[in-house]
């Protein structure tokens, strides 16, 4: 999925919340591997 | 959605189906295991046995979370949604898993509080607007999906909510494996490995095939190409008399997995000493429960779950289909005991189980050997 | 040896899944109403035989005239594309035109809860008579009902329809024949993913709307063009166009095979089908209909629909086949085939 926003350090990819603890810092426009509401893989 | 057009392609696949075709000895069967419950779903969607020799059969194995939640854990969660105070939240797919008793649409028929969760998050948030409510999330999944539970559970500890907890039924998927390689019955000649779970345990767990059992691995992504590259790879492997772990998804599995996620299974999770499956009975260190310092969330701790057991009927033969040892149909529950209304082993449960894929297209499976 | 016992297990197999549908459920689940495998014990299990109900139509004739009834309960009452008081028009006037009758009237039934804001009722009043209008319908009779706060989700609505036979038709379910066409009138599951993502239970965005609209212009058009030829009309609603085909094959005794590159179906739909791991050709439509055509009448039925607003996309998308009997194959867009089966429950999520 891609990041579409970053809202109060939360981020969202297509308006869901992702967490992004296990993958590092992410902008808009990233590309990652989603799994139950958590960033497993930048792409 | 772009992405993942260029591994759709058909073109393609009919060239590696044509390179699969040419690795191939005439005259010799293949077995080959696809581990994941995704991977199942892929062949399912694209049809890929399709494209695949006759003589190359691919077993479904034990990797779909939901249909290997025994009956007995089942009822337990469905004990915890009937409480009054309590939302009980599970995935999807996890509603219509019959328990002993069941499944937990019929729990939401007779009233409980069940609902549908995309992610452990969304249960967190129900816990933040329904203070005066207790939020139970049914958790399932392989190492894939154990990190979005420990993460929210951190969460939880982290912002002091009190009315969040996690019934947790997190499983492992060497265990199992293990169990399917130790039995000498086994026909499995090679295996095509979970990507989704190496992206968080990485490529290294899966030595232990090659390694110890003298099978292939090839660890795959889910895009059609990717199934069939991985399938081609195996079978490449077989006739150069190779055995070793490949990695078909590099672009997004690292050798080594994701050492953030693994330190966070670490910090919540400790393997329970065993663990049932459904269809394939206790297996050691096979599943993931809270850790000490999480008992305040950990459901099972808080409301005594009876702890129920429904025992698998001795007559289910799960494991023996899971092995390729015997077909769906030698199965002596199977169409009369056993049925996709009311499954009793995990190859039953789920649509594309080997025994209701069966049950259902068995008919257009036989034409098509016809053919 | 061992292919005698297979083809035992085989056909025990055939008798249990061949025999009437039983309704043996001990209460009702949400499952009954999703349009799969439980509704059809509910409905051939229990109610067809209590009213010795033969055929399972959209609408039934009287004398000549056409009668039809549904009810709407839809969550949120509006939506992208739509609200409950369009569908409540649209949904029945549907049942009536791929019946191929022409609507003439509604009745109209409110069951509508305590504390429900006059200003949504007005506004979905105003949109059931928009909607008549439109699709060149009267409301002609009508009842309402109050019920205690809680007791409903804000209105449920219930129209019956009324309609004439047109005399360009021959529409039967069971008259399916080897080498028809099977057209899809347009996009699919726009209105099911519309209402899913405006009930904010997946926190996705994405611009879907539903699709619902009057499909009497469609079927007219249809009729004008192929008439005879045309062998049956199905809207897919709940269930999808894949309820559709099995329920048809099932009916006609016949195989069915769709190319599932043809199937019509907007990117966004595509995507957030993916994301949520629901297959679109089981999700809910209000606007879309599966045409079954001679093959001779298949390219000017095609091509009288796509002149129709709202069908610009309508497709071929296979053709009926003799064998295997009630079994609908789909041909992948990557080269390969799958069964797709009747809907067991509910379209969920999956994880895995």
């Amino acid at each position: 999925m891609r990041v579409t926003e970053i809202r109060a350090g939360t981020v969202f990819c297509d308006g869901a919340e992702v967490m992004t603890e296990l993958v590092g810092d992410v902008e808009p426009g990233d590309e990652l591997l989603v799994h139950a509401g958590v960033a497993l893989v930048k792409l | 959605m772009k992405y993942s057009q260029e591994f759709r392609d058909a073109e393609l696949g009919r060239a590696l189906a044509a390179e699969i075709l040419a690795t191939v000895e005439p005259g010799r069967h293949y077995k080959v295991m696809e581990v994941c419950g995704g991977h199942t779903h892929a062949i399912y969607k694209y049809g890929i046995a399709d494209l695949l020799p006759e003589n190359v059969e691919l077993v479904h194995g034990p990797g779909c979370p939901v249909c290997v939640i025994p009956m007995g854990r089942v009822d337990d969660g469905i004990a915890v949604a009937l409480r009054p105070e309590v939302i009980f939240t599970c995935f999807g797919d996890m509603l219509r898993v019959p328990g002993g008793r069941g499944s937990l649409l019929d729990a939401k028929a007779e009233g409980a509080d069940v609902r549908m969760v995309y992610s452990p998050l969304d249960a967190l948030r129900l816990a933040r607007e329904n203070p005066e409510r207790e939020i139970v999330f049914f958790a399932v999944g392989f190492e894939t999906t154990a990190p979005s539970t420990a993460l929210t559970l951190l969460r939880a500890r982290a912002e002091g909510i009190r009315n969040f907890f996690v019934y947790c039924n997190h499983v492992t998927i060497v265990p199992p494996l293990r169990a399917l390689l130790e039995s000498p019955d086994l026909r499995l000649e090679g295996f095509i490995g979970p990507g989704h779970v190496c992206t968080v345990v990485g490529a290294r767990p899966f030595e232990f095939l090659p390694s110890d059992y003298g099978k292939p691995v090839v660890i795959s992504g889910f895009e059609p190409l990717d199934v069939l590259q991985s399938v081609h790879m195996v079978l490449r492997q077989l006739a150069e008399k190779r055995c070793v772990v490949e990695n078909q998804y590099k672009r997004v599995v690292p050798y080594g997995g994701n050492p953030a996620a693994l330190r966070v299974l670490g910090e919540v999770f400790e393997l329970r000493p065993h663990f049932e499956w459904r269809g394939l009975g206790f297996i050691s260190h096979s599943a993931l429960a809270l850790r000490e310092e999480f008992a305040d969330l950990d459901a099972e701790k808080r409301y005594q779950v009876p702890g129920v057991r429904v025992a698998d009927p001795k007559a289910c033969q799960c494991g023996e289909v899971l092995k390729g040892v015997i077909k769906p149909w030698e199965c002596k529950v199977f169409g009369t005991a056993c049925t996709p209304e009311r499954p009793i082993g995990t190859c039953m449960v789920s649509s594309e189980g080997a025994c209701a894929a069966y049950y259902n297209f068995g008919r257009f499976a036989r034409e098509k050997v016809a053919v | 040896m061992s292919a005698t016992r297979e083809q035992e297990a085989l056909a025990l197999i055939e008798r249990v899944r061949t025999r009437p549908a039983r309704f043996r459920d001990a209460q009702i689940t949400m499952a009954h109403g999703a349009g799969g495998k439980a509704t059809l014990a509910l409905i051939e299990g229990l109610l067809a035989p209590a009213f010795g109900i033969e055929t399972l139509d959209d609408a039934a004739a009287v004398d000549g005239m056409a009668l039809t009834t549904d009810s709407f309960v839809v969550k949120p009452l509006r939506f992208p594309g739509g609200s409950i008081g369009e569908l409540a028009v649209n949904g029945t006037v549907n049942d009536l035109a791929v019946g191929g009758a022409r609507p003439l009237a509604l009745t109209l039934s409110l069951v509508l809860e305590e504390g429900l804001p006059a200003e949504e009722l007005r506004a979905e009043v105003e949109a059931i008579a928009r909607a008549a209008a439109t699709a060149g319908v009267r409301v002609i009779a009508g009842d309402t009902k109050v019920v205690e706060r809680g007791r409903c989700d804000g209105m449920y609505v219930t129209t019956a329809g009324l309609g004439r036979f047109d005399p360009r038709a021959s529409l039967d379910s069971r008259a399916l024949r080897p080498g028809d066409r099977i057209i899809v009138s347009g996009p699919i599951g726009d209105h099911g993913t519309a209402v899913m993502l405006a009930r904010g239970e997946f926190e996705l965005d994405a611009p879907v709307e539903s699709d619902t609209r009057s499909l009497w212009p469609a079927v007219d058009a249809l009729l004008e063009a192929a008439g005879r030829s045309l062998r049956c009309l199905r809207d897919a609603t709940r269930g999808g166009v894949a309820s559709v085909l099995n329920e048809l094959a099932v009916a006609s005794g016949v195989g069915m095979v769709v190319r599932e590159a043809f199937v019509p179906l907007r990117e966004e739909v595509s995507g957030a089908c993916e994301i949520l791991g629901i297959d679109p050709m089981y999700v809910a439509n209000e606007g879309v209909f599966v045409v079954f055509v001679a093959p001779e009448a298949g390219d000017a039925a095609l091509a009288a629909l796509r002149a129709v607003p709202g069908c610009e996309l309508a497709s071929d998308v296979g053709e009926v086949r003799a064998e295997p009997p009630g079994l609908v194959l789909v041909e992948t867009g990557f080269g390969g085939r799958r069964v797709m089966d009747m809907l067991v429950g509910d379209p969920l999520p999956r994880i895995c």
